[in-house]
């Protein structure tokens, strides 16, 4: 099983679905990174919140398979741009052939008007979509971020609460993140633990223990950004580095 | 900062929430609406929902108008059933004005006496119903002393009906007043009359009670109650108080109670019973002519106490008939005492009456008194004594003519003739 947050040397996006054709476990790695990002995307086309369970669901699971399997580097698209470009196919796909045989999901639009109207407005998201291309390198990176997060226990709905409100609570934090990756023994214990080092992280910077329990979240989240440099844009969104 | 529109980029849709990774570098969650399901990576704006500023400008001012209308409508609600109805004026000493509404229960009581108010001062009266505060003033007044019980105090009351569409509770207030009277063994001069607004307002304005007010005025205005019986009695020299119940033939039957404990005691020696004793053992025959001259005198109850005996007779008759005997003897003996229970010598006298005259005797009973209260089975020896006593409120009042029972009236009728 490999960790992308454990090793010191991640391999990058194109190099793992490379691997993916041949290991099995590389390809359930990107296949469970962005299982998020598939659902979401059939969320969004479908325009309900649609589960697991339903079909439109493995539609999209059996989309990003194909899509690791057929992604080619040299396209010019990214892998996550790539994935919603095949979801996006096999669903209208589905909901045409849903309409021809009057089988629709139990669930979904019930007339035939409104089904055409949702494959238009379908077909009309993708054509938004690729224009925003910024937002696809984000994507991968989110997934991976994710994932990653995901390993300490960490959820995105979590960080809410545990994000300090003031800027200078912010400036402090990021001092204190950046102190933390300084020292590789403390780098070390968080990635190997999967755990916030605090008694040694005040030992050693003699920080207030409430402020370490309180936003301990937010400083992981930002420690990891710190040691993924590769997530460019997360890293300038955050701006991890302080001032 | 609630209230400000945020811009993020889209991180995560969770069923409820859209996380959104601000420009600040700190994440937000979102609610999210139902058919909102934005794609990871987009930015997203978040606008939280600001109410424009006419809508937000008639929320304020409307719930504060609603508020003032809300609070005036309870002071309405409220006003208009506490408001006054009636006001009841209370002479005693205390000189009290009582303020009810229009249900009966009381708004405030004025003192216009430093009497009155030492009297209100542990009284609880506020939304307490007129009638319970009526009588706890005539006990409290009582208690204090402001109602003498020889029947000296005089009350006097009177009603004013501060409102046109009210009912007159000047009946209730006299009955409450008369039975805490009785009740309480008070002998007093009561005085309840009605007035109206005016008269109250100029009582006001001469800073007079209102009972002194239609005192003055004299006739002008309706005296429900006259002053007659009460003073009447206390023109009897001599004689133990008795409060002669007015004007309320229901309540007659309560009010002898108090009356006949008072009556024991002071005039043992002139009771009539005594002389209806010797009467009715000595002299059978004079018994039955007065008695049925005392039919004469009592015409409407004359056709009862005529018509029992002439349903009974035949059972009656055939009692004495199977008799001649001593057991009949018994049995007329037994009559006797029932009309004169306090004779100790009974069975001597009825021994020395001859069995004829037993038999007229009885006879006469029948034809005068009530079958009932003669039945020889049941000598009812608690009720007669206080018919005896009443017999003698009125031997000695002229005034007490529509209190007693039919009895009284018979028995009194028949010493009056002997004598």
């Amino acid at each position: 099983m490999i960790h992308w947050g454990v090793a010191m040397v991640r391999p990058n996006l194109e190099s793992l679905l490379i691997e993916a054709h041949t290991n099995i476990e590389v390809r359930e790695l990107i296949i469970s990174r962005y299982k998020p990002y598939v659902i979401n995307t059939v969320r969004h086309l479908c325009r309900r919140f649609v589960t697991w369970s339903d079909e439109e669901s493995s539609l999209g699971l059996l989309a990003l398979n194909r899509a690791i399997d057929t992604h080619r580097a040299m396209g010019g698209r990214s892998f996550s741009s790539y994935v919603f470009l095949l979801i996006k196919r096999d669903l209208i796909d589905y909901f045409r052939r849903e309409q021809r045989h009057q089988h629709m999901s139990f669930d979904w639009i019930d007339s035939e008007e409104e089904t055409s109207v949702t494959v238009v407005e379908a077909e009309r998201s993708i054509d938004q979509f690729e224009r925003n291309q910024n937002t696809l390198t984000l994507v991968d990176e989110i997934m991976s971020f994710d994932q990653t997060l995901q390993l300490y226990g960490i959820r995105f709905e979590d960080l809410e609460t545990h994000c300090p409100k003031h800027s200078d609570t912010r400036e402090t934090l990021r001092k204190l993140a950046f102190q933390f990756v300084q020292s590789e023994s403390l780098t070390g214990m968080l990635l190997e633990k999967k755990r916030f080092p605090q008694t040694d992280f005040i030992a050693r910077t003699g920080t207030h223990p409430k402020t370490i329990e309180r936003h301990r979240k937010y400083i992981i989240a930002l420690i990891l950004i710190l040691l993924h440099p590769e997530w460019i844009y997360l890293t300038e969104y955050v701006k991890v580095y302080p001032k | 900062m609630n209230n400000m529109a945020r811009m993020g980029t889209v991180i995560k849709v969770t069923e409820r929430h859209i996380v959104l990774l601000l420009e600040d570098g700190t994440f937000f969650n979102v609610q999210r609406k139902a058919d909102d399901i934005p794609l990871i990576g987009t930015s997203y704006e978040y606008r939280p929902q600001i109410l424009p500023s006419s809508y937000r400008m008639m929320i304020k001012y409307g719930s504060l108008a609603a508020t003032f209308l809300l609070a005036i409508m309870i002071f309405t609600l409220l006003n208009s059933k506490s408001s006054d109805a009636y006001l009841v004026a209370v002479d005693i000493n205390p000189s009290l004005e009582i303020y009810v509404s229009s249900d009966e229960l009381v708004n405030s009581i004025v003192p216009l006496n430093q009497d009155a108010e030492r009297l209100l001062k542990d009284m609880d009266y506020k939304k307490k119903p007129i009638m319970s505060v009526m009588a706890n003033v005539i006990s409290h007044s009582t208690e204090m002393g402001y109602i003498q019980k020889d029947g000296s105090s005089v009350i006097e009351l009177t009603v004013v009906k501060l409102n046109d569409n009210n009912k007159d509770i000047l009946e209730s207030i006299n009955q409450t007043v008369m039975n805490h009277i009785i009740l309480n063994n008070i002998v007093a001069k009561v005085r309840i009359s009605t007035a109206d607004k005016q008269a109250l307002e100029l009582a006001h304005e001469q800073k007079i009670s209102i009972n002194d007010a239609v005192n003055k005025q004299g006739n002008d205005h309706n005296e429900q109650i006259s002053e007659t019986t009460v003073e009447q009695l206390e023109d009897e020299p001599g004689q133990a108080p008795v409060y002669k119940a007015p004007e309320m033939d229901d309540q007659q039957e309560t009010l002898q109670i108090p009356v006949k404990k008072q009556n024991i005691k002071p005039s043992p020696a002139s009771t009539p019973s005594e002389i209806e004793r010797t009467n009715s053992v000595d002299l059978p025959k004079e018994n039955n002519k007065s008695i049925e001259n005392k039919g004469n005198h009592t015409p409407e109850k004359a056709p009862i106490s005529k018509q029992e005996p002439h349903d009974k007779q035949p059972t009656k008759t055939e009692q004495p008939k199977k008799v001649e005997q001593p057991t009949g003897t018994e049995q007329s003996s037994k009559v006797e005492q029932s009309s004169k229970p306090a004779q100790p010598t009974k069975p001597e006298q009825s021994q020395s009456v001859p069995d004829s005259s037993a038999q007229q005797r009885e006879g006469v009973i029948n034809n005068s008194e009530p079958a009932d209260e003669l039945n020889p089975e049941d000598p009812l020896p608690q009720e007669a004594p206080g018919v005896v006593e009443q017999s003698i409120d009125s031997s000695q009042s002229d005034v007490l003519p529509t209190n007693p029972s039919k009895q009284n009236e018979q028995i009194h009728s028949t010493s009056l003739d002997i004598e």
